[in-house]
């Protein structure tokens, strides 16, 4: 086996920690409520909008 | 499904990916974790920037790989300063130091060059794709990987590329 195939079976077998998955589950969730709060932001301005647009 | 989504799922898939080429440059656990989450959320911030659906890899792979460069420049820095304090220099945790002669080897060499290598070796990518990555011409990818592999061949006699 040459030597980069074995740094390769090395890399391969770099144990990854749980901590990861609950990190990044994490910061989804958290950008997951910004995206929604970003959504109802723009939906409050449109409705806002369509009421100037109506002359109310 | 939106782009948004897509992005989602490709994190979730591909994480234990983006942890191992973390390690690669950080040799760290900790470091590697903060990496590959600071990659996550800056792509989450991000994703409306995303033109073409399935560039997702490669505009992902360019973030994560940006985030361990500025943690190396990062920690270049500290050493720098710690020098002038006579500290030690940062430590590699246990399963992935620096003994293999040719670890040692890949890490002396440029960074970009070492990015271009682990993405072709380690991570199978394209020369295209890593063009993308890199932000570098294809030939540019391809003289660097041609040079970079020949100096690792110099330095380490009988390496078998």
């Amino acid at each position: 086996m040459s030597k980069l195939a074995a740094m390769k079976e090395r890399y391969e077998h770099i144990p990854v920690p749980e901590e990861l998955d609950i990190r990044l589950r994490q910061e989804i969730q958290k950008s997951r409520k910004q995206q929604e709060e970003k959504v109802r932001s723009a939906g409050r301005v449109g409705a806002a909008q369509d009421k100037d647009h109506c002359g109310l | 499904m939106p782009v948004y989504e897509r992005l989602i799922q490709y994190i979730l898939e591909e994480q234990d990916r983006f942890y191992r080429i973390a390690y690669s440059y950080t040799g760290h656990q900790e470091d590697a974790l903060d990496v590959v989450q600071s990659a996550v959320c800056k792509a989450l911030e991000a994703h409306e920037s995303i033109r073409n659906e399935d560039a997702i890899k490669t505009w992902f792979y360019r973030i994560l790989i940006n985030e361990c460069l500025m943690l190396l420049k990062k920690r270049k820095r500290i050493l720098l300063s710690a020098d002038d304090l006579g500290q030690e220099e940062v430590y590699y945790e246990k399963g992935y130091e620096l003994d293999d002669e040719m670890e040692e080897e890949l890490a002396q060499l440029e960074l970009d060059v070492q990015s271009i290598i682990k993405l072709r070796f380690f991570e199978e990518l394209s020369l295209k794709e890593i063009s993308c990555i890199t932000g570098l011409k294809l030939s540019t990818v391809k003289t660097k990987l041609y040079r970079g592999l020949k100096q690792l061949k110099e330095n380490i006699q009988e390496v078998d590329l």
